[in-house]
């Protein structure tokens, strides 16, 4: 595969850096602390278009490829330090976005898009339960069809902007005896009566992107509130995970790019007995892993941004792609911490919360052993 | 890509056990003979084999519950395309 970006995909990503370096320098740090989500950022990416970047023309986006878009996120992971907002936008690009765009009728993209790509509606994705986990078919929530309504009862967990959300995409069981083949999904408005969010949980890391429940007691939809067909709930959660595991981790590899700077940097200008610390083999070698690290991340990247948007029904590169950029971050992670020694555990330096935050993917949209699951059963075992 | 045919992709490709019994309208899907992953392994499958595109939307249990249903469905797409 030829992954040579064109001139016109290098401009923009250098201005997609140079807006992040001129626009989003809040204090990650004073957001991280007491778990604060920025929504000025938010605006702000949104402003720069960043969430129409993978809509198409006709529907007010930038109409950009699965790949470019990819590129321009792994942009946003170099050049901002707000992991969490990097990964907040990656949630409404690639599942909240692709739900609407693949499933959603006229109305439902007409009242849901236009807010989304301006940055004024945010949506939630609410598949996960208290007793479901890995096993993410096997919720509880309900929804029976009374007249031209359904009634939604259940309660979600671990909602990505579960707070915050003005919408959400609601997993809900349609047949409770048909398992999986059972599930339906909605789009439920926040305000709708019987919707409840909670508070944000506090997390170990992504802590500037709030997460938490969301309890629907008798919360009763319109029909039109379906999306899709009937019964295809657990299909449609397959797909948009597809499109989360492939390309959700790409600030990932710009995040790997930033600390490999900052470790390069360093380890240049801090001397131990008249020598820059980057001349011991120890810190050297550290850091020679971090750009091979980097280099083959971005090479699965690519690929696997390439398989979705030509349409590929492969699971093997998106489950490696999960795997790898997940590990390699947190691996990275440490590496980062071991370069700076002490000041790199201390919070004030900014280091540890990039290993904090890492440490959220090996989990997200299917755990790593669920990807190695995946990929066990593909080689045939 | 008639029932014979799916059935022995089925017991070789997901099952990887040629004995195993399926017969035409045996249920797979609430049998849990094919879970989500070996769904959509039959899916690049048939999209490959028959050339058609499978939306995700349509992957529900009415299409895809029996042998019969599968081919039935995968027939009609067919038809449709031509």
């Amino acid at each position: 595969m030829d992954f040579e970006w064109t001139k016109e995909e290098c401009d923009l990503y250098d201005e997609v850096v140079a807006f992040c370096k001129e626009s989003l320098q809040h204090d990650v740090a004073a957001l991280d602390a007491p778990s604060e989500f920025s929504r000025d950022a938010w605006k702000q990416c949104a402003d720069f278009g960043v969430l129409g970047w993978r809509v198409p023309t006709e529907q007010g986006g930038k109409g950009y490829s699965a790949t470019l878009s990819a590129l321009l996120m792994e942009a946003i992971g170099y050049g901002c330090e707000d992991n969490g907002l990097a990964f907040a936008l990656g949630t409404q690009m690639w599942g909240v976005q692709t739900a609407l765009l693949q499933f959603g009728s006229d109305a439902q993209v007409d009242k849901y898009l236009p807010g989304s790509i301006r940055g004024e509606l945010i949506g939630a994705h609410a598949m996960n339960e208290e007793s479901s986990g890995s096993d993410a078919f096997a919720i509880a929530t309900t929804a029976v069809p009374d007249g031209d309504d359904f009634v939604i009862s259940g309660e979600k967990t671990l909602v990505t902007f579960a707070p915050l959300a003005d919408f959400a995409v609601v997993f809900a069981k349609t047949a409770p005896d048909a398992g999986q083949w059972g599930i339906s999904a909605f789009l439920v408005d926040a305000d709708t009566p019987g919707y409840k969010a909670g508070d944000a949980d506090e997390m170990m890391g992504l802590r500037t992107v709030p997460y938490g429940r969301v309890v629907l007691h008798d919360c009763r939809v319109p029909a039109e509130s379906l999306l899709g067909k009937p019964g295809a709930g657990a299909s449609i959660f397959s797909f948009i995970q597809m499109w989360e595991r492939s390309l959700v981790l790409a600030p990932h590899v710009g995040a790997m790019h930033r600390l490999l700077d900052q470790c390069l940097a360093f380890a240049r200008e801090r001397k131990r007995a008249g020598l820059a610390i980057g001349k011991h083999q120890a810190v050297s070698h550290r850091i020679a892993n971090m750009k091979l690290r980097l280099e083959t991340a971005r090479l699965l990247l690519y690929q696997t941004a390439r398989q979705q948007q030509e349409g590929s029904s492969d699971l093997m590169a998106p489950a490696l792609t999960k795997i790898y950029l997940s590990e390699s971050l947190v691996q990275s992670g440490l590496d980062a911490i071991a370069i700076h020694g002490g000041d790199g555990y201390l919070t004030a330096a900014g280091v540890e919360r990039n290993l904090r935050d890492a440490i959220g993917a090996t989990i997200y949209s299917g755990t790593t052993d669920v990807q190695r699951n995946i990929v066990a059963s593909l080689l045939g075992l | 890509m008639n029932v014979d045919a799916l059935r022995t992709y089925i017991q070789n490709e997901i099952l990887n056990d040629p004995e195993f019994v399926i017969e035409a309208d045996q249920d797979l899907l609430l049998s849990e003979t094919l879970n989500s992953l070996s769904v959509t392994m039959l899916i690049a499958h048939l999209e490959t084999e028959c050339n058609v595109h499978i939306p995700p939307e349509d992957v529900t249990l009415e299409n895809f519950c029996t042998l019969q249903a599968i081919e039935s469905y995968v027939r009609g797409l067919s038809e449709s395309s031509s």
